[in-house]
């Protein structure tokens, strides 16, 4: 972050200096130290890679703002790794990834996550059935008991969505 | 595809391909005509591309062999946005006030009221003044009102001490009630095997099925949703969780590795053919490495680690 050539870097460093310390002590109030200190400095590297109009007025309100998402981001992600190892723990035929492996997945897992967000439980478990089983509307239907109708009204509606994130 | 008429009249008719194609029952023709329409026009072809892209996200898990079963499972976890508000709310020293925060729809797919997260110990304070001290990935719903404090049970470990009211106060668990007026108990749940043990105070529970139980002071008694077992006395070092240990006196190992369970992140596998091994010992829940490390030392077992999150417990 040297910023002689870098106005907006020089000014994200001038933000840092005197706000890191703040947000580090409002982030440690809902997270452990070392992950409160992840996500303040997270929030300036995000503030650096998405340029702002300067001077910002209230940055402290900004920086909130990008915090909480962070610290949002973070918890879905545990929240989704929690869940995906009790469900392995069930799943027996499951061999033991790699650690590589294992951090690719989780950061598929969340992606996916967003990609389906806010869709109903049987249009998500349809399009992933069809997605990773490659299971036909038939075997679907049989599986979720719904009718062939309703797996192809929720094929659509999720690829629905995804066409539209993929134009956005 | 600046029009959003023109660009919704394209996403539904690729969602009509597309429909079609994952279906199992497109003929060779139905991918001829469809690859004629990408070619079609640019357009098509630009929103094709694109939706592959976006559809990468699925190429992890298929390489790895993951069922769509088992992430669908994953997906499903509750979101921490609502335990986000729960922490900001106990952090800043509110007490949790009936309705609050509580959903009066079921709280199975949202998250508990009260829940303590991996490896993390708390104690809070329930609106009336109670105590509750929650164990490692534990969770409690509360349903206070002018008639009645209920402690929804959600499963895991709790330590309550009830402060003596007008309202009585009880625990719903697994099917059963456990009431108390003035008392200290522990409460437990895992996999649906539950056990209560009194440990000051007199309680009494009842099943679903209408049996009752008297429990004094010293006295603990397992049960589920099917029945009652009779009641014994209290076993030495119940309850050593609350200070973060672990005692044991000839235990089968598996009682160790499952009051370790909520303390790590990860799969924990222990092979039966170990499982019933006799322990003897005080451990720290928060240095599971250091049990398991102490544990091979005295044991015949091999611990074998596969990456962070794998470990599994086998015979030499």
């Amino acid at each position: 972050m040297s910023g002689r050539e870098n106005p907006h870097g020089e000014y994200v460093g001038s933000l840092f200096r005197s706000h890191y310390p703040w947000l580090c002590g409002r982030l440690r109030r809902h997270l452990g130290d070392g992950a409160a200190e992840d996500i303040a400095a997270d929030t300036f590297v995000q503030l650096l890679s998405a340029p702002v109009p300067e001077p910002i007025r209230q940055p402290r309100a900004l920086l909130t703002t990008i915090a909480q998402r962070l610290m949002y981001q973070l918890w879905r992600r545990r929240d989704l790794e929690r869940a995906y190892l009790d469900a392995l723990l069930e799943d027996d035929d499951h061999l033991a990834p790699s650690p590589e492996a294992h951090a690719q997945m989780i950061e598929a897992l969340q992606a996916i996550d967003t990609l389906l967000d806010g869709l109903p439980a049987k249009v998500k478990a349809t399009f992933l059935l069809s997605q990773l089983n490659g299971l036909t509307y038939p075997q679907i239907a049989l599986e979720l008991g719904i009718s062939q109708r309703s797996v192809s009204d929720y094929m659509a509606k999720a690829f629905n969505r995804c066409l539209k994130l993929s134009l956005d | 595809m600046r029009d959003p008429d023109e660009q919704q009249h394209l996403i539904e008719q690729a969602t009509q391909w597309l429909v079609l194609l994952r279906s199992g029952q497109a003929e060779a023709r139905d991918h001829l005509a469809f690859q004629a329409w990408r070619r079609a026009d640019p357009r098509h072809e630009q929103l094709c591309q694109r939706l592959e892209n976006t559809l990468g996200v699925f190429q992890v898990p298929r390489s790895q062999g993951v069922d769509g079963r088992v992430v669908q499972r994953a997906l499903a976890a509750p979101s921490g946005r609502r335990r986000f508000l729960q922490r900001a709310l106990l952090g800043a020293g509110v007490v949790v006030g009936a309705g609050l925060i509580g959903n009066p729809m079921s709280g199975l797919h949202l998250g508990a009221d009260l829940s303590t997260s991996t490896g993390e110990r708390q104690t809070l304070s329930l609106p009336d003044g109670s105590q509750l001290v929650l164990n490692a990935q534990s969770q409690a719903d509360v349903r206070f009102d002018s008639q009645l404090r209920v402690l929804e049970w959600r499963g895991g470990e709790g330590l309550l001490t009830v402060v003596d009211e007008s309202r009585p106060f009880l625990v719903r668990i697994e099917g059963s009630t456990v009431s108390a007026r003035s008392a200290r108990l522990l409460v437990a749940e895992r996999a649906g095997q539950c056990r209560v043990c009194a440990l000051a105070g007199v309680l009494e529970i009842s099943s679903q099925g209408g049996d009752r139980v008297q429990l004094r002071k010293g006295h603990a008694v397992n049960f589920d949703r099917v029945s009652i077992a009779s009641v014994e006395l209290l076993r030495p070092g119940e309850g050593a969780w609350v200070d973060g240990l672990l005692e044991v006196r000839d235990s089968p190992l598996s009682e160790v590795v499952d009051a370790l369970r909520p303390y790590r992140r990860g799969v924990l596998r222990l092979d039966p053919a170990v499982a019933g091994l006799r322990v003897s010992g005080l451990f720290r829940l928060d240095q599971s490495e250091l049990v398991f490390e102490a544990l091979a030392r005295t044991l015949p077992i091999r611990v074998s680690r596969h990456g962070e999150y794998w470990l599994s417990i086998g015979a030499v």
